[in-house]
């Protein structure tokens, strides 16, 4: 601009162009409302005395308190890591605060994959959960939880696969032996689509397993101890017979799927995630994760330091931002964000090294 | 006050949006959609953004008609609930200093004029607090009264914002040339 006064500026601000919406954007609208989907507006801001904050403070604690005491359920010999796990109500709707509805619809294209470009490896990251940027298990706190991923060639009946296994470890610092592990979370996935085959989680105590044919999952989830429970169900999957799937347990594994993304300033695409089928009727089986780049940068993590693309992963009503590297398609660091806590996860080493 | 202009048809385009009704709620996104894209864009500064601001507005417009009672005119309620959600989307982002890809390439055809171009990247280099205030001010026409309810600042911090705000795109236009 030649003339930058006051005026001037104000007009060319008045004369700002926009761009127009996509013709498909309607559509979008109307087919996300035909399958269900709702969005809450925010409502105008009113402002909350404080004694009222203090109050439902206190009753939220009181709450939480009465509802994490034992009520009597858990089996008495359960003497393992998992006795939390095999002592719930699975899933206690009311405490997840989740509401049964459709499932929405994809709100990209799917997913493309170049198949060539997954790689063997092990990643291992470091989790973090900030609340209020004060409380965090890994920077000072008592506690520090690792991930690690590992991918590896294998078989299933003669078909060439990949096996990627997934485990967590929780470890008070200071106290190399007061560990809990989580249970080994393995997986075999179709090389050329990136389909789960067979997927196992568990031990003795609680084991779920879930195979893969066609186009229907069936799940097998058994949970033992004094209060044995087992359900069976199957579901017909909504994506197309050769789509990529992701699993999806504690938490959503993307290490082998953003190998094979072809991203580049502007991609975007989607992809169906896959929980539980019979045991959690509060939410949906599949669950669609809308990713696109938003933009790139540079990541410096423990494992060295990274070009990445920063790619926005949606899924239901959360958002992560992830960073995946350019050159590998490795991800580097993941942030989720809610209202008063942020979680943040980075890659610690990897397995061929970072270049 | 009912819904300003043609009252009694934008009254029956309420009702049935608020009724879900799939053509009632296309005809308010015909008549209202592309000047609630513009506002959020320029508040989110990405068409992704924008488009998925606009996505949710209008997916949660029929259960939130239930709180309009039409005392004022519809496009402005329309635009105040689609700057709320484009800003809550921009604070729950906070970008960490890296430039938006769309303004990084070419593809910006409404942009095309390189006076406006330059406009458009200043306005996007401004900190939030700045740049909310000069998009709802300066380029949108609310008043500061406006202003301060939409953000939650007072008028005065509005008046400081939107002073900062002109003179840091000067600073920023002159720099860039």
């Amino acid at each position: 601009m030649t003339d930058t006064s006051l005026d001037a500026l104000r007009r060319a601000l008045r004369d700002l162009a926009a761009p127009a919406p996509s013709p498909e954007l309607l559509e979008r609208i109307l087919q996300s409302r035909a399958t269900g989907v709702r969005v809450n507006l925010p409502r105008s801001e009113r402002r909350v005395a404080g004694w009222l904050w203090g109050a439902l403070a206190a009753a939220a604690a009181l709450a939480l308190v009465i509802s994490t005491r034992d009520s009597g359920r858990a089996p008495p010999d359960t003497g393992s890591a998992y006795s939390d796990i095999a002592a719930m109500p699975f899933w206690p709707p009311d405490a997840l605060a989740q509401d049964a509805r459709p499932p929405r619809a994809p709100r990209y294209a799917p997913v493309r994959i170049e198949a060539r470009r997954a790689q063997a490896g092990t990643w291992v990251y470091q989790n973090c959960t900030v609340f209020d940027e004060v409380l965090t298990p890994c920077r000072g706190r008592p506690t520090t939880t690792v991930s690690t991923i590992t991918v590896t060639n294998a078989t299933w009946h003669g078909r060439p696969t990949w096996l990627v296994s997934q485990r967590q470890a929780r470890e008070r610092v200071g106290s190399p032996g007061d560990t809990m592990r989580t249970p080994l979370d393995t997986a075999y996935f179709e090389r050329e689509t990136l389909r789960p085959i067979y997927a196992a989680l568990g031990g003795d105590r609680f084991r779920l397993e879930r195979s893969f044919t066609g186009d229907t999952v069936h799940e097998a989830l058994d949970i033992g101890g004094a209060h044995p429970r087992s359900w069976r169900r199957a579901a017909q999957i909504p994506a197309a017979p050769d789509a990529p799937l992701v699993l999806q347990w504690a938490g959503v594994d993307l290490t082998l799927l953003l190998q094979t993304l072809p991203l580049e300033g502007g991609w975007h695409g989607s992809v169906y995630t896959v929980r539980l089928v019979g045991a959690d009727p509060s939410r949906p089986p599949f669950i669609p994760l809308d990713l696109r780049v938003v933009g790139s940068g540079h990541i410096e993590v423990p494992a060295g330091r990274f070009d990445c693309w920063k790619v926005e992963s949606r899924e239901a009503r959360s958002m992560v931002t992830l960073w995946v590297s350019k050159d590998r398609g490795w991800l580097v660091k993941t942030n989720t964000r809610g209202t008063d806590w942020r979680a943040e996860s980075v890659l610690l080493v990897a397995t061929p090294p970072a270049p | 006050m009912h819904v300003s202009g043609a009252s009694d048809e934008s009254g029956g385009l309420v009702d049935g949006a608020r009724g879900g009704r799939p053509e009632a709620l296309a005809s308010l996104y015909r008549a209202h959609g592309a000047a609630l894209y513009r506002l959020a864009y320029r508040l989110t500064g990405t068409r992704e953004d924008a488009e998925d601001v606009l996505h949710d507005v209008f997916v949660g417009l029929p259960e939130a008609l239930a709180r309009y009672e039409e005392r004022g005119n519809l496009a402005g309620w329309l635009k105040r609930v689609t700057a709320r959600v484009a800003l809550g989307r921009v604070r729950s982002r906070k970008r960490r200093g890296e430039v938006p890809l769309e303004l990084a390439g070419p593809g910006s055809e409404p942009l095309a004029d390189p006076d406006g171009i330059a406009l458009q990247v200043a306005v996007n280099q401004l900190p939030n607090r700045l740049r909310d205030v000069i998009v709802l001010k300066e380029i949108e026409g609310y008043s500061h009264r406006e202003v301060a309810d939409l953000l939650g600042i007072s008028v005065v911090a509005s008046r400081v914002r939107a002073h900062r705000g002109l003179a840091r795109l000067r600073q920023l236009l002159e720099d860039g040339r």
